[in-house]
């Protein structure tokens, strides 16, 4: 499959005509400065994630977000020859980058309350009915500090973001690790409809569609790739929490109902799919901690 | 001291094991607890603009309140402490000839401290009733409660916030076939969100004021509802809510209980 526009690293905002509105909105600017002068924390952890949060040594800070409402006008590109599918380059970098607004936004409003990091990060995508083709990526999470004023900013001097839940965050750091970031990667492919057709034997029988087959594998290793690559420049030892998906959003790759007799319409149009990959990065730092003793429990809270 | 005692029995939507924490730290059931209001915010205007629509945010958030109070005021008939497990149920918001239509039905369990079976050095603790002998409301699970309480804290009120946004549909034009952040709708749906999040403290801080006995710690378990009314035009409703929490009052016996280390565990239930 060929790659798209989207080399190795990830895109930048730079990269791109808009440049990022640096200002946070106004709620938002009022929000923070009162929650700093009146140490009122907001937080959207349970009570447990709450308390193991304070246990694990950190204050959580306030509830932060970030939101990009994004235009995708999806259009069907041209496979070369030979090829059965092949990476939407400007789609991956329109989703990557409007994830990645969203994402820097919440990290700016957790700047402004001088925090550590964010934990339980969760990225969400609204459909709005307004229009076609619209996205909104938003970014929500808990800023925390780290109650004896150690620094627990990432490799570039930025508070870590992390998907970990209060408890996964507990479990992490009474091991001796820390989170450093939270990593993505994507990758639209486009399949033609005969990539969806293509069988090599009797189609009367089961069988595998070995070059549909490749281009997701592909493109989920593309995505994978941009992952990894995220991690290593945030100096990362690993990667925990990583989930692939498969996403159609609500493009479609052509207009429903030209279909076969069969109705289905990725048989005339192809199917433009997104993988995309999240997982938390983290490092070792510090090697006298140990995991405590692990007990079995039956939990009675059902 | 006065001794809890009932003549009837009291209903609850506690789950089981909700029923045992509660009653093993000494907190009984009082009865299920319904607030309920009507609102009608009268017509709102569409402007075709991209705005804040502030009656409409007003009144959703209003009749939250006049729900949860209701409620309230059930829960200290029946004598209660406080209330738990708190659900919002919103009817959907109906357009009459133009007037906006909410319906609100808050819905909790009012429990209260039995001293009388208590364990013995608990028989003293203060009873967790706000300033004004009104009881605090939350939307903690019964688990959730009694870790709070063990952890130092105890809860306050509900607290919610509502903003409500208008969008101007007609910007789009500008951005035809192009791929690219939508900047003004991103400002919009962002300044309607922390809207809703900020006015989640103000009420806050009015009814419970800063050096007051329950000044507000924090607020725990928020979440943002997102809910779109489709009636001429496209409006957005954010709609904010969590529990307030403080530290606990200073004769408490329960003060200094120090949540226990965690220790991991495989859960056996699968």
């Amino acid at each position: 499959m060929t790659q798209g526009r989207y080399p190795g690293p990830p895109p930048t905002p730079q990269g791109y005509a808009q440049p990022m509105p640096s200002d946070l909105p106004k709620h938002a600017r009022e929000r923070l400065m009162q929650m700093r002068q009146k140490k009122l924390f907001t937080s959207d952890l349970s009570i447990n994630e709450f308390l193991l949060v304070k246990q694990a040594g950190f204050e959580p800070l306030g509830l932060v977000m970030g939101s990009s409402v994004y235009q995708m006008m999806a259009q069907v590109p041209q496979v070369p020859y030979g090829q059965w599918g092949v990476e939407v380059g400007w789609m991956s970098h329109a989703l990557y980058h409007s994830r990645e607004l969203a994402m820097n936004r919440m990290e700016e409003e957790a700047t402004e309350l001088g925090a550590d990091g964010i934990v339980g990060v969760r990225l969400e995508v609204n459909v709005h009915a307004f229009g076609q083709g619209i996205l909104e990526f938003m970014a929500v999470g808990t800023a925390v500090r780290h109650a004896d004023g150690v620094s627990f900013r990432n490799a570039h001097g930025k508070p870590f973001q992390s998907d970990l839940s209060g408890q996964e965050f507990w479990t992490l750091i009474s091991a001796g690790y820390r989170p450093v970031g939270f990593v993505m990667g994507n990758c639209v492919a486009y399949v033609p409809p005969n990539t969806l057709l293509a069988t090599t034997g009797s189609s009367s029988e089961g069988q595998e569609l070995a070059e549909y087959t490749h281009v997701l594998y592909d493109a989920r290793e593309l995505a994978i790739g941009r992952l990894q690559y995220e991690a290593e420049s945030l100096h990362a030892e690993g990667i925990v929490g990583v989930t692939v998906t498969e996403k159609e959003h609500s493009w479609g790759a052509g207009q429903p109902g030209q279909g076969r007799r069969d109705g289905n319409a990725a048989y005339t149009t192809g199917e433009l799919i997104e993988l995309f990959v999240v997982g938390t990065a983290v490092i070792r730092y510090d090697t006298g901690k140990a995991l405590p003793p692990i007990h079995l429990a039956v939990p009675l809270n059902k | 001291m006065a001794l809890v005692r009932r003549t009837e029995p009291a209903l609850s939507d506690l789950s089981v094991t909700e029923f045992l924490v509660l009653s093993r730290a000494g907190f009984l059931p009082m009865g299920l607890v319904i607030g309920t209001s009507v609102y009608d915010a009268g017509i709102t205007w569409n402007l075709g603009q991209t705005r804040e629509i502030p009656e409409l945010g007003f009144a959703m958030h209003q009749a939250r309140k006049l729900a949860v109070e209701r409620m309230r005021a059930q829960a200290k008939e029946h004598g209660a402490e406080g209330v738990v497990g708190v659900r919002l149920q919103v009817e959907h918001h109906k357009w009459r000839g133009g007037h906006t239509v909410a319906k609100f039905v808050a819905l909790g369990t009012a429990i209260s401290f039995d001293r009388a079976h208590a364990p013995q050095k608990l028989a003293h603790a203060p009873s967790l009733l706000l300033a004004g002998q009104r009881p605090f409301t939350s939307d903690l699970s019964g688990q959730d409660f009694v870790t709070l309480l063990r952890a130092g804290y105890r809860p306050v009120d509900l607290a919610m916030g509502s903003s409500v946004y208008e969008i101007d549909p007609s910007l789009l034009y500008n951005y035809i076939g192009g791929t690219v952040e939508l900047i003004p709708y991103t400002q919009a749906f962002f300044n309607a969100r922390e809207g809703a999040m900020d006015r989640l403290t103000e009420d806050l801080h009015r009814d419970h004021p800063k050096d007051g006995p329950d000044s507000p710690a924090g607020i725990v378990g928020v979440t943002v509802d997102e809910r779109v009314h489709t009636g001429s035009g496209f409006v957005v409703e954010y709609s904010a809510i969590g529990t307030a929490v403080t530290a606990l009052a200073e004769g408490d016996p329960r003060r200094h209980a120090q949540l226990p280390n965690p220790t991991i565990v495989v859960p056996l239930d699968r």
